[in-house]
């Protein structure tokens, strides 16, 4: 019986902002982006009191609630804090699975502690409840390092963890064992599922189910037909069903894809923009595949409209790849395919169906790209040494 | 740089600027591996600073900007960085009472 905890910080950016600036505590606070389409990345708890959540448009936030402070995000500072919160975490246990900037998964089954419940104790609530003090001592540890307050939730698996963690919040802490989870979420909605959202819930709406404990008991075999292998994993999401491992942090998680997107600060319908930003997504994406060293096979490209229509377009390449040259035209192919000329607001690009480039590089498989490689090579050398500005190429500088 | 156009309104009597990237000179303790500012003078006004209240590090290449969180003695906020590499101090946020 797997004892698994998962730790989510408390409001963590606009924390480690008041934490730094405490004339900001006690008033409504907001951190993200200020420009026009600027989003809350994150809102105290002043500030939710209006109905102020992440991913909110600031100017919406901005109108339930207009004496809130406003900060500019700073990814650097929220990423040192975040490192710090891991180095307190690994005293407890090797096994921390960082989620996200401000969530981790830890698992407690090998670690021995006193009040422990013995090792051949078969009932789930005794065990996951004598971990409580344990889960005390890492909000303690936590605050004295970082100054910050977390909740924990504890279970006998990832998915009932995090659940949990989201009952009672901040400085919570909830036990659920998977029959405690069933009591308290089977007749909620389905969106209330950590991974369901509000299209999933609408299809699952059309099967006429709304509520968890129906799609725990909805024939499997019609889930998997509605929905493929996603209908069987939401199913057992709602049974409380978890087995994936807890994947500490020093393992590594095989990336499956690699891209990225950016939403235009103003609608785009001129195509050289759009290029351009293509370009300069496309560089991105290649000097990370190189950087960790993967290669990919699949283009992707992503466009949305004003009207937040969303198109994601992909291509097969005969063989994998990390340049970016055949990145961006590839992906510029597919835009001239598939844009209907419509003013734009988002573009990215991605490339998946990635494997490990050590074999590859051994291999000398790129013949006639050789020169190509070596040229991205020694800008990716530039950049590693004076910065990723160091370096721009001539089509993103419009 | 201020990007005026991007600011909130003063609320409160409080206000935030962003982006401010002016050069100031600091004076700066040194010791145990650490560093840590004491005082510094931005435009014509003298700040002595009350409490360091962060520290983080962005990296740009090999090159290290240290960045520091400060609480003056008149109970504002400032945040300043190093530039190792250039050697520089420029002072990119402050929160004033208005």
């Amino acid at each position: 019986m797997r004892v698994v905890f998962h730790l989510d910080m408390d409001a963590f950016f606009a924390a480690v902002e008041e934490k730094l600036n405490p004339r900001l505590r006690g008033r409504p606070l907001l951190v993200g982006g200020t420009e026009r389409r600027g989003v809350v990345a994150a809102a105290n708890y002043p500030a939710r009191a209006f109905g102020i959540h992440a991913g909110m448009p600031m100017g919406e936030a901005r109108r339930l609630c207009p004496d809130a402070t406003f900060v500019e995000g700073n990814p650097q500072k929220y990423i040192h804090t975040s490192l710090q919160v891991l180095d307190a975490l690994k005293s407890f246990t090797p096994a921390v699975e960082p989620f996200s900037i401000d969530e981790a998964f830890l698992d407690l089954t090998q670690v021995q502690w006193a009040g422990r419940a013995p090792a051949g104790e078969r009932d789930p609530a005794r065990v996951l409840d004598s971990a409580i003090p344990v889960a005390h001592a890492i909000q303690r540890a936590v605050l004295r390092r970082v100054g910050l307050t977390a909740t924990i939730g504890i279970a006998t698996n990832k998915y009932v963890a995090k659940m949990a963690s989201g009952v009672q919040k901040p400085r919570g802490l909830t036990v659920l064992t998977v029959e405690r989870y069933r009591e308290r979420f089977w007749g909620r909605g389905v969106q209330e599922l950590w991974g369901i959202g509000e299209k999933t819930r609408d299809a699952l709406g059309k099967l006429g189910i709304s509520t968890v404990g129906q799609l725990a008991r909805f024939p499997r075999e019609f889930l998997t037909y509605h929905f493929g292998l996603n209908g069987e994993n939401m199913q057992e999401a709602a049974q409380g069903l978890d087995e994936t491992p807890v994947t500490p942090y020093y393992e590594g998680i095989a990336a499956k894809s690699m891209g990225h997107e950016i939403t235009l600060s103003s609608d785009v319908s001129d195509r050289e923009a759009l290029l351009s930003e293509l370009l300069r997504l496309s560089d991105m994406v290649g000097r990370r595949l190189r950087a960790d060293h993967y290669l990919g096979r699949v283009v992707s490209v992503k466009i949305r409209d004003a009207r937040f229509r969303t198109k994601i377009r992909q291509r097969a390449l005969a063989s994998v790849m990390d340049d970016e040259h055949e990145i961006f035209h590839t992906a510029s192919l597919l835009l001239d395919a598939h844009w209907d000329g419509r003013p734009l607001r988002l573009i990215g690009v991605s490339v998946s169906g990635l494997v490990s480039a050590e074999g590859y590089y051994q291999q000398s498989l790129f013949g006639g790209d050789e020169h190509r490689r070596r040229m991205s090579e020694a800008v990716d050398s530039l950049r590693d040494r004076f910065g990723e500005h160091a370096l721009v190429k001539a089509g993103v500088l419009r | 740089m201020v990007h005026a156009n991007s600011f909130p309104k003063p609320s409160d009597g409080y206000f935030m600027i962003e982006s401010i990237h002016d050069p100031i000179e600091v004076i700066t303790m040194f010791g145990n591996g650490k560093m840590r500012p004491i005082r510094f003078r931005w435009k014509n006004k003298i700040v002595k600073v009350a409490k360091v209240t962060g520290d983080w590090v962005r990296h740009e290449g090999q090159n290290k900007i240290h960045y520091f969180a400060l609480l003056a003695d008149s109970s504002d906020y400032y945040e300043i960085c190093y530039n190792a590499k250039d050697m520089t101090w420029q002072l990119t946020r402050v929160w004033m009472e208005g």
